[in-house]
Formats: C-alpha cells, structure tokens, sequence
C-alpha cells in the first residue's frame, strides 16, 4: 500500500464501498449500505452523480432484500449528496427498480424515500421525471410496480395546478382501483383517503370532473369482491363525507348514507368490522341531521349483536360516542342501553371488557333517575365479571358515574370486586387496584373507607412483591392526603406500630414499615411525626441490617427537613436525630457511612437555611 | 465507474478463488485453470476434467484415496441395490475403536463424507472404521426391479439404514471382536433425522454398540421452513452443466462448498455424465415432495430424549428451535456451531468437524473415560 | 496505477473475521498434520477439548485475554469511591436503567473500576443475609427490570447473581453494563458471579460479540467485558451455609476450601475444577458422570450430600438449566437451580425465579413471567437455504 498515489487514497472510499458490498457475509452488505452517506460525502457531488449512483443502479439489481432494503432508505437523504435538488432526479432511476422489487419492505422504503424526494422537486422536474415515473411504474406488467405507483401519487395530486393534468393522473389512478390483482387494488384503495383529504386541504383546487373520477374509483371499491379491498372502503367514504361537508355541499349526503348503511350491512364480516371500528368518526359526519342519523340506529344496534365477536367487540367501544349524535332520549333509554345490556354480558370476554372502557360515559347523557334504574345495574353486574381486566376497566372509569348518581349505589358490588382484584394472582392487577383505591376513597368517604378498606389496604404492605408494597405505601400517603393527619394517625400509624415483633423479625416487614412511616412524614403533622415516627424509626438505627440503618439515615433527613420548620422540635434534632446520624457515619458499612454522609449534609443545609 | 475499481475487485476474487484452489496440485495452481469470474453464464469455456475429476460413475481412482472398499449390496426385500463405502480399522490394538457411520442428507451422496472420513483416519492413524453409502434415489444405488417403484418417506429410509448397519456389522465387524468397537451414528441434515429415528428401531444387541448420535446442520423447525422454499431454491439451481469442473465451480461460486478439495469429490458424485459429456443432476428434489412431511417432524423432540449420547453440530449461526433450546438449556445435549461454515458442514469444514468428532466419541466412550477424582478415600464409581 | 489488492479494511470488517478461523484446504495438506497438534477453531456450546488460544495467537493477537487493556493498571488495593465516581455512576445507573448503552469510553472507564473492585473479591466470596438470589439472565434487560420491580431495588434489596447474563436476548449490553455498574456502585450490595457464558468463545456464538458488534460497531467493548468477566469470582457462600455457584461440583472439588486455591483469573478453561464449577449439572443418577453438555459433569445426590456435610453447608443453590416453574428443588433439598429468564429467548414460554434468603435463613421464592414490554422485538429468522 505504501506505493499508493494520491489518486488511489481518493478512490479509496469507492473500492472500500465496493469491497465490502461484495462480502459474502450479508450482514457486511448492509453495514455497508448504512455508510452511504459517509462515502458520498467523501467523494463530493460530483463524484457522487457521475461513479457513486451508476454502480449504486447495478447493485440495485443484484443482492439480498435486506441490502436493498437499507438502500432504499439511504437513498431518500441523497438530495443534498447530489448537489441539490436540481440533480435530484438523478436518483430516480435507482429507487425506480428497488420500487418495482418483489419484497414488500424494500418497496415500502423505496416508496418513501421517492415521496422524500418529490417534495424537494421543482414544478418542472414534478412534470418531466417523476410523474412519468409515476405512469411507467403503474403502466408495468408486474403488479409490484404497480403496488408503488399508488403511494406516489400524494406526492404531485395538489401540486399539479393544470387541470388536466390532474385529470390525468386521476384516471391513471382509477386504472389502478380496478386493476386485475387485489394487492394492487388493496393499495390504490388503502392510500385514496390520503389523496381525498389533500383535496380536502386545499379545498378550491379540484373540479367536477376530478369528482367524477372519485366517485367512479368509490364505486369500484364498494363493489369489488374482494372483501380485503372493500373494507378499505369505510375510510374512503369517511374522507368523501368530510370534503363535501367542509364544502358545505349536502346533495350527496343521502346518497352516501346509503353507501354507509351498505357497508354496516355487509356480507363480509371483515367489512363489518372496519365500519364498526370507525362507527362515530362515520356517524359524526352526519351530525345535524336527526333524521340521517335516526336511520343509523338500526343498522348500530344490528352490530351491537353481530355473529362475529370481533365486531362487536369494535362497536362496543362506541356506544357512548354514537349516542351522543343521537338527540332523542327515549332511542338512548329504550334502544341503546339494551344493547349495552346484552354486549354486558357478551360471551366473549373480549367484547366485554372492550364496554367497559366506555360505558360509563353513558351516565352524562341520563338523568340520574335513568342513571339508577338502567345504567346501574348494568355496572354492577360488570363489576362481578370473571375476567378481570372487565372489573378494572369499569372502577378505572367509575369517576363519571360518581359524578351523576354518587359512588354509594355501587359499593356492595364494588367491594367484592375490589377484594377480589386485590387478591389476583397477577401482580399488575393487584397494582392496577390499588392506583384506583385514593379514587374510590375521595368518592366512598372516610365512613366507610375505615370500616372496609382500610384492613385491605395495610395487607398490601406485606404483598410479596416488592413494587406492591411500594405501591401499597405510596397509597398511604394520598389517603393521608385526603383523610388528613388525625385520621392516619389513629388509622394508619397506630396500627402500623402495634404489629407484633414477631412479624418485625423480618427484615422485609421493617423495611417496609420504614418507608411507610418515612413516606408519610411529608403528610403528617409534625407532633405525629416527633410522637409516634420518630421513635421508631430511631430503634431501627441498630439495626443488624445494613440496607435498614442506610434507610434509616435517609429517613432522618425526611424528619429533619419537616421538623426544622417548628423551632420547638429543634432540641430534639440536636439531641436524637444528629447525633444517631454522627453514630452512623461511623458504621462499619461503606453505604451505611456514605448515605449518613448524605442525609447529615442535608439535615446542615436545611438547619443553616432556617435559622 | 472507474475501470480500475473494476479490474481491482475482479483481481481480488481472482485471488481468493486462487487460495481457495491453492493446494490443489501443482498444474491446477495456475489462472489459466480458474472458473471465469466476468461471466456469470454457465459452461462458457471449460477446461477438460484432469486426474481429480472422476471420469464417470464410480471411478475407481477416486474413491479410494478415501475409503478402502466400494462395495455394491443387494437387499432383495428392500428392492435395491446399495452403492456402499467403507474402511475397517488397520488392526485392532487400541484399547477401544470407534466406528462411523455416516448418513448423508437429501440430493447429496455417500461421497459427501470422504474428505471427513478422510481427515477422522488420518487423525485417529487408522485406528477406526466407517461407512457410508448411496441412500435410495441418490448416487448410484438402484432399485433391482425399477418397475415396483421406491418409496421416500422416513421410514423407508431408516429401513434401509438398520437392515445395511445389520449387514455391515455382522458381516465385518463381528470378525473384528466386538467388545472394542463402539459405534457412532453420523448424519447429515436429513440424515440426521434417519439417524435420530433409526436409535429405536436397532436391534438390541447394535443398539447396545452406539455410543452416540452426531446431527450435522439440522433444526426441524429450520428444516420445515426451507421446505416451503424448496420450489425457489431448485428453481435457482441447474440441473445440467457442461462437464464435472463445471457443475463443481458453480457449487463453490454459489457459495454451496466452500472448500474445494471437498466438492471435486462430493459434487461429481451427485450427477451422471452423458455421453455428450454433459452432466445431469441423478436426484431430483421435487420428485420426494410427497415425503417431505414425513421427514422432520418430531426430530426435535426424539433427539432430545434420545437415550445415549448426542451432539448437534450446526454450521452459520445457532438457529434453534424450542424443542431444542429448552433441552440445550436443560444440558441434554452437546451443541456446536461452525460459524465459517455452510451447510455442508463435512465438506467445508472437515478437519474441524473430524475434531470435533473424534472428541465426542473420547468423551463419551466408557472404555475410554474413568472420571478422576479428588473426594477423599471414598471413590465413587462413575456411571 | 498500483495493483496491490490489500485494501485496508476498516475496524468493524476487520473484527468480523474472526481469529479462530482457519483455512481448512491448507490445513488438510499441511505434511505435519497430526491429530494431536491440529488446532481447530471449535467456538461451540461447549469449551471442548480442543486448543482454539494458538489459532487465536496466530490470527489475531487482538483476541487474546487482556488485548482490551481495562487491566493494564490494576490499582494494588480495593477501587475507592469518591464522590464524584458515585455521581458519575449514579447517572450511568439511570441511564443504563432506561436501557439505553454507554458510549465505548465509558465502558472501558466502567470497566477499569470494576477490575479493581473485582480482583479483590475471592474465589469463594462471602455474602451475609438476607440477600436474593437469582439465575441466568441472558440479556433479557426488561425482564431483569421485572425482577428488580418483584425483588426491590438495589441498594435496597442485597442481590447475589449466579451469572449468565449476556447471550441469546436482545440486550446483553444493556443488562451486563447496568450490573457491572451496580456492583461498582454498591459492591456490598450486589455479587456478580461468573457463568459459562461470561466467556470469550461462547459469547462468539451466542450473540453477544455480534450484539457488540452491532451497537459499537467493533468488538473493543466486547473485548472489555470479556477481559472483565476473567475477575468475576467464581462462586458465593451465604452466611456459611448455601454455597451458591453456576454450575455444579465438580470431582476435583471436595472442600470449599478447594475452590479458594484455584487461579479464577483466566478464561473458563475447556476442563478441570473452574470449568466443572460453571458447566456441572445434578442428575438422578448418583455418582458422577460425563455431562451430556459436552463441559463438566453430572452428579448425584450421594455427591450432593456429602459435599454438604462435608463442608457443613445446608445447600446448594445454582443456576445453568432451564427449569420451567422459574427454580426446582433437586437431591431431596440438598440443591436447587433457579433460572430467573421468563419466556426464554422470547419463545420457551417457562417461569422465572428468584429465591429470598431472609436473616433467618427462610427462604421465600418469588416466580415472575414476563414483563408486559411495548415494541417487543419479533423473532424473526431467515429461512435457511438448505439443500436437505
């Protein structure tokens, strides 16, 4: 190598590139498909255009997917490696074959990293290179050209100010609606709502024939047999319906409600499905016109009681969203809520616990009367579920329904089901129920808080998962926070010190009773603290375990900090708290000594900063 | 692009084709021999086949640089005629004397085990025997009445393997004193399979001679996958080249053998030479697809409970199936992976996988092995 | 022009060559080609009997132990922390708990620490209760996340790891980095034990070189962890009583003391008394035997027994197999293997473990599945191109 010229270290990059493009491991082949944008930095733009893209045409042709597939992507950040965007087209050609591949993923990226481009094209370069891409790829004989003309289209569809260019590019595009193979019809179907709604943005450009070609394209959709291409058709009927309304354009919109009763009644269940999943988003394009939307509620409740658990399990999360678009009360009490009845007690537990999300939202749109009489039982009856995450789903949501009728109605179902989520063999559960227990204090009130749940409540101390018991005391604190000091004192803290010492005999338990007591020192007042903390947490400074006097020391700095406020307690800083810290920066053990360290630097500070 | 770059990488290949060929004979270690790398057609321009590249079927002066006997076997109820290979141990002095039996995988032959065989003699001084053979529809093992036609499913293979392993035990090894030998069950990719299954259906007293099984490159689940690619694969792959040197050019270049001592002799031996002098492939993939669901399934699982000693040597990266993750996680099984090697691991790598060989029979060979231990005056015996 | 065709490659092409590789036309006609003396480069499950450091040497002397230089200044006493190493550590704590990597000069500054926090701890080392004891890991960092959720947060909880924490899962980096860096910070706290995977020809094959590879782009970190996971003690003794190691016994191991007289500092060697401690599995059968693994051996409950009442110890806790219910008594409670990687390899759908040894010596096992984690990578595998 010692003899290489100059000229050889510049090509240097290049033959590297090459070498190990040509490495018979793939992995290699792709690491080095990653540095492209480093070696064509190093060759200049120049270089770039006139050595770097021609060979980068020839491997587009010969290797793996997963190495097409980074140069696809590479590809896309090219513009500025070319020299800008007045050479951009240069990197058409290549991204023209790695679009027409056979693997999807490579196509994808291909795709992508075109659309990239377009964006930084001038009007010009649009007309003569990437629109004729745009027909040479979708006028291929292979289906996977075809598959990636649909995504270019976005790319040009409002930036074509002639009219009847745009024309032309719409019929190209409902060329590719009814071409003979599904998966190119699938992706021209799938990417349509995407060029209605950039027609919705620039809601002046397009013209009456443009929608003519539209609604020819809706209408292939809608009557193609394939059932993977036709339920594609709910979210093109979605964008069609947000154009005209924002044009303020209604002679179309019974027309489309008859298309949209046409998908909700479909044969094919998949279709079904997709106009459940978007129920409201359909239904709300319809709002304000009671009679439009009255002709929906048969065609929802047929839905609500669908074959295919799948979809209803769709249209159980819209109940309360549809309902809301229907104005008439007596179609909620007498209509809607039977349904939610018998989707409450669905067969499939799917179906179930995807109501439960929702339903309680159903309360704001009744009286309170109503509320009781109907939606109430329903609750109850889904609180006693076997499935758990049903039980959950309806107490994560329960701050609705407390909000109308007052949480009291349901506390004789919702006991039961709280005891047994607490008791669920899955931690998360467990956890999940006691994130919702400050909730359901602030709404039961502190009555009958101490007679039910406040035993359920310290048990979770003593879980055998650690992030329980963390949780278990963290749960202390927002009680306290909402009961206040007295009650935690008489409830929490005088309970906590009476367990036997047989119990303290592990040190699990008195780590765990020194961070509930520690926790609750920022929520206690300072007598409770001086009182009944205090002591306690003093005896465990000889502990025999170093991770209790370590937790200790922290605590100490807790206690300082709020009994600092009230100069009355600074005797007892002085004469207990410093010096058992002094003891334990003595300690034997290395973190003991650091996090006495620690806390006695705290406990300076904030003493210096009192006085 | 720039010519040079061009004529660099092109020079480069050359000279990792010439290393790869490098030792080969003096007359070969020359350019003018080498496969043309500019093109990538088949059969261009090919030199005549020299001494290495047998002439025809069965040429004489090939096998035997690696196995002292060819030996065709008839088994009327099993309707063929058996091409077969083998080599007895030089004497019978060492203490104890393995003896391998090797099982080659589908579309390959017996001969894919030659430079393997090769290395385990030079390596064990002849102090060891082996076997090996054509498999039905593969090399030149035929049926004695072509009319009643082959079955190739499983179980016609692991009746063929038990009733040749009957054969060749009793009618060589018997002589030999049996008390010494040992046998090791060697298969490749579906022989691997033949070989896991056939552990159960020995005789008991051939049963009681194995000291293991040895899978070379065989995962079910794997396997199972690559069958649904088979159509594409053999869609990729010619049938006819021009000549011997051709067909074995095209493997290394498609990067099927890496190690050319090893394909000059399995290669040849997967085709048949027609008078034009053009070679034909003998077995053809496609015709076994009926059978392909019979051949892996359950592998996993028997290999793992397989009551004797097993190890599973794979070639590239470690792809195991469940089955064989939670056995290898529960020390079932020995597992080793070649990862400069394809998926012939015997011919690609055989001094490495000889080794390996050679050292999973020491190691679980009870005649060999007396553990030693430390613990006190009591002496625990080993199992 | 020059036509010299050994155009330098770059460090990362560089690495993937591995040193054990070996050209295996030229060694089948080497003249001198003895069994004895061919050295292959056997990188498999198992360490083998077979010699790979010469082929090391002679390829590449990068791969020898040590080549990563985190040794080069060993300090002669035990790592003191100061304040600004605790800081510097507890930001890589927090940031490596996001699973997020360090940069390759941290590593070898991590690295650096934990020789000298590591090279002082023994052969045996020994550990007071109440500690938690946990099992193979194997680069399952949310699971590792899950454990620590289930058992506590270290410093707050005493841990004691029996290795294998790198191979086969997706975040060997992540997971060996933050336990390094937790047994720097908190070296009471936490005892990090060797596994048969803390080595340099298993991780070659099990993922975690290639996993290195990928994130740094070169093979210096795992060059640094290797060189480090040489110091790892090999086995802990809780309070006198549960010896607590990888694998098993071993026949030339009768004492703990035994094990206190073994040089650890090398590669797990391909056989004798290190390789036995971390390769070695209980069996039904008494006795000894040849492990089915390829490495160490099996033992008996009769072995189990006597090295117990031997040594005046009431167990012995390990990890090395996989166990589905997360840890499984063997030897009528003589030993127990816990296996604390749920769902392993994302596929083999077991438990996982961990056991509690309070101060009294009661021992609490707490089984765990999988952590719910978003984004899960999927288990993709290309279909291999076999010709069958």
């Amino acid at each position: 190598m010692a003899t290489e010229t100059a000229d050889d270290n510049s090509l240097y990059p290049l033959a590297l590139l090459m070498d190990e493009l040509k490495h018979d491991d793939i992995a290699n082949r792709v690491e080095a498909m990653k540095k492209l944008d480093t070696i064509s930095v190093a060759l200049g733009p120049v270089r770039t255009r006139e050595e770097l893209i021609p060979f980068l045409v020839e491997v587009a042709q010969d290797d793996e997917d997963e190495v097409f597939a980074v140069l696809s992507e590479e590809l896309g950040k090219f513009v500025p490696y070319v020299g800008g965007p007045e050479y951009a087209t240069i990197l058409l050609p290549p991204l023209n074959i790695l679009a027409s591949t056979e693997e999807t993923l490579v196509r994808e990226k291909a795709v992508d990293s075109l659309n990239q481009i377009a964006e930084q094209l001038s009007q010009e370069q649009l007309f003569h290179d990437f629109i004729p891409l745009i027909q040479h790829l979708a006028d291929a004989d292979w289906f996977s050209s075809k598959v990636s003309a649909c995504g270019l289209f976005k790319a040009v569809i409002v930036r074509v100010k002639d009219d009847s260019l745009r024309k032309e590019l719409l019929s190209l595009y409902l060329q590719l609606i009814q071409d003979d193979t599904p998966m190119v019809r699938r992706t021209a179907a799938k990417n349509l709502p995407l060029l209605i709604d950039l027609l919705t943005q620039n809601l002046d450009l397009s013209t009456n024939e443009d929608w003519d070609y539209i609604s020819s394209m809706f209408q292939k959709i809608i009557n193609d047999n394939q059932d993977s291409v036709k339920f594609l058709t709910v979210n093109t009927l979605i964008s069609i319906l947000q154009f005209f309304n924002a044009k303020k354009d209604y002679s179309h919109t019974q027309d489309l409600l008859e298309s949209s009763k046409k998908l909700i009644g479909d044969e094919a269940w998949r279709v079904r499905y997709m106009a459940a999943d978007r129920f409201d988003d359909l239904a709300s394009q319809f709002e304000g016109h009671d009679v439009y939307i009255g002709e929906l509620v048969q065609p929802f409740l047929t839905l609500c009681e669908d074959n295919e658990s799948d979809v209803r399990k769709a249209i159980a999360k819209q109940l309360p969203g549809f309902a809301s678009l229907v104005k008439d009360p007596s179609v909620v009490s007498n209509k809607i809520l039977p349904a939610a009845q018998s989707l409450s007690m669905d067969e499939s537990e799917i179906v179930r616990a995807s109501l439960a999300v929702t339903v309680t939202n159903l309360v704001s749109l009744m009286t309170k009367e109503e509320a009781i009489d109907h939606l109430l039982p329903i609750l109850l009856n889904m609180l006693k579920d076997e499935f758990p995450e049903v039980r959950l789903n309806i107490i994560a949501n329960l701050k609705v329904v407390n909000d109308v009728i007052g949480v009291d109605l349901l506390s004789e179902s919702l006991l039961p089901a709280i005891t047994e989520l607490a008791k669920d063999v899955n931690w998360r559960v467990r956890m999940a129920i006691i994130e919702y227990v400050p909730i359901l204090a602030q709404q039961l009130g502190v009555q009958f808080f101490d007679q039910q749940l406040s035993d359920l409540c310290l048990s979770w101390l003593w879980d055998t998962v650690y992030s329980i018991r963390e949780a278990a005391v963290n749960n202390l604190k927002k009680l306290t926070e909402i009961f206040g000091s007295d009650w935690c004192r008489e409830e929490i803290i005088s309970k906590l010190l009476k367990f036997d010492s047989q119990l303290l005999e592990n040190f699990v338990y008195r780590f765990t009773l020194l961070a509930a007591l520690t926790t609750l020192v920022s929520v206690v007042d300072k007598k409770v603290i001086a009182e009944d903390i205090l002591p306690f947490v003093s005896r465990l400074a000889d502990d025999s375990v170093p991770n209790i006097r370590f937790n200790t020391a922290k605590s100490y700095a807790k206690i300082v900090e709020r009994l600092s406020q009230d100069s009355n307690y600074s005797g007892l800083i002085k004469h207990t708290i410093l010096p058992s810290l002094e003891k334990l920066r003595q300690d034997e053990d290395f973190d003991v000594k650091y996090f006495a360290n620690q806390s006695l630097e705290k406990c300076n500070i904030t003493l210096w900063m009192r006085n | 692009m720039g010519d040079d770059i061009r004529r660099k990488l092109i020079l480069k290949q050359l000279d990792q084709a010439n290393l790869a060929a490098g030792d080969e004979g003096e007359e070969e270690n020359d350019l003018g021999e080498l496969p043309s790398i500019k093109s990538n057609s088949m059969g261009s321009q090919k030199q005549s086949p020299n001494g290495t590249v047998p002439a025809g079927n069965g040429d004489e002066t090939t096998w035997k640089q690696f196995f002292d006997h060819n030996e065709r076997i008839k088994i009327r109820n099993r309707n063929l005629e058996f091409n077969t290979y083998y080599s007895l141990p030089n004497s019978i002095n060492a203490p104890s004397i393995p003896i391998f039996i090797l099982h080659h995988g589908a579309g390959s032959s017996g001969l894919t085990f030659a430079t393997l065989a090769q290395q385990i003699s030079s390596q064990l001084n002849g102090n060891c025997g082996y076997f090996t053979f054509d498999a039905r529809g593969h090399g030149t093992t035929r049926p004695l009445e072509p009319s009643k036609g082959l079955q190739y499913d499983r179980q016609s293979y692991i009746d063929d393997f038990v009733e040749l392993l009957e054969q060749f035990y009793s009618k060589h090894l018997t002589q030999l004193g049996a008390v010494k030998l040992s046998l090791v069950l060697v298969g490749h990719s579906l022989g691997g399979s033949i070989c896991t299954f056939s552990h159960m259906q020995l005789p008991e007293h051939l049963r009681n001679k194995v000291l293991g099984v040895f899978m070379l490159d065989i995962v079910e689940e794997a396997a199972i996958l690559a069958l649904k690619n088979v159509h594409s694969f053999l869609s990729k792959t010619p049938n006819v080249f021009q000549s011997y040197q051709d067909a074995i050019d095209w493997s290394i270049r498609r990067g099927m053998s890496k190690n050319r001592s090893s394909a000059e002799i399995a290669v040849p031996a997967c085709f048949h030479q027609m008078t034009s002098g053009k070679v034909v492939r003998i077995t053809n993939l496609r015709d076994f697809e009926p059978y392909w669901d019979t051949w892996f399934v359950g592998l996993s699982e028997r290999f793992v409970s397989l009551p004797t000693s097993k190890l599973l040597l794979l070639a590239g990266n470690e792809n195991l199936d469940k089955e064989l993750i939670i056995g290898q996680m529960q020390g079932k099984y020995q597992l080793v992976v070649f990862q400069d090697s394809g998926h012939f691991i015997q011919e690609d790598t055989p001094v490495k996988t000889a080794i390996t060989l050679i050292d999973f029979w020491r190691r679980n060979d009870s005649k060999n092995i007396v553990i030693k231990t430390n613990w006190g005056a009591k002496n625990f015996t080993s199992q | 022009m020059d036509m010299d065709l050994d155009v330098p490659m770059h460090d990362a092409i560089e690495d993937q060559q591995l040193g054990p590789t070996l050209d295996e036309d030229r060694e089948t006609n080497s003249a001198d080609n003895s069994a004895g003396s061919t050295n292959a480069g056997n990188v498999g499950q198992t360490p083998g009997s077979l010699e790979i450091d010469e082929v090391e040497d002679l390829h590449d002397p990068d791969f020898k132990p040590g080549s990563s230089g985190i040794a080069d200044q060993k300090s002669a006493k035990p790592l003191e922390l100061t304040n600004s190493t605790i800081d510097q550590l507890d930001k890589w704590i927090e940031y490596l708990s996001k699973c997020q990597v360090l940069s390759e000069e941290e590593v070898a500054r991590l690295c650096k620490m934990a020789v000298d926090v590591l090279q002082f701890e023994e052969n045996v080392q020994p550990i007071n209760v109440p500690v938690t004891i946990c099992g193979d890991v194997h680069g399952q960092f949310h699971d590792l996340i899950e454990l620590f959720k289930i058992g506590g947060p270290c410093p707050d909880t005493n841990y004691l790891f029996m290795g294998d924490y790198v191979d086969r899962g997706y975040y060997s980096v992540e997971t060996v980095s933050l336990l390094v860096a937790m047994k720097v910070r908190y070296p009471r706290r936490i005892t990090i034990l060797r596994g048969n995977h803390e080595s340099r020809q298993i991780t070659q094959v099990y993922g975690f070189y290639d996993e290195c590879l990928r994130k740094y782009g070169s093979a210096t970190v795992w060059k640094m962890f290797t060189d480090l996971f040489d110091y790892f003690p090999i086995t802990a003794l809780v309070d006198n009583k549960i010896f607590c190691l990888h694998g098993g016994l071993s026949p030339m191991v009768e004492t703990v003391d035994q094990v206190r007289e073994l040089n650890r500092i090398q590669e797990v060697p391909h056989e004798g008394p290190m390789c036995d401690l971390l390769w070695s599995d209980p069996d039904d059968r008494g006795g000894w035997g040849i492990s089915p693994r390829g490495a160490g051996f099996t033992f008996g409950q009769d072995i189990s027994e006597q090295f117990n009442h031997t040594n005046d110890l009431s167990l012995i806790a390990r990890a090395h197999q996989l166990v589905m219910e997360g840890y499984a008594w063997s030897h009528q409670q003589n030993v127990v293997t816990i296996f604390s990687a749920p769902n392993y390899c994302y596929r083999c759908g077991n438990q996982a473990a961990i056991m509690e040894v309070d101060e009294n010596h009661n021992r609490q096992f707490l089984q765990y599945e999988p952590s719910v984690r978003p984004g899960e990578p999927t288990v993709s595998r290309k279909t291999p191109d076999y010709f069958l």
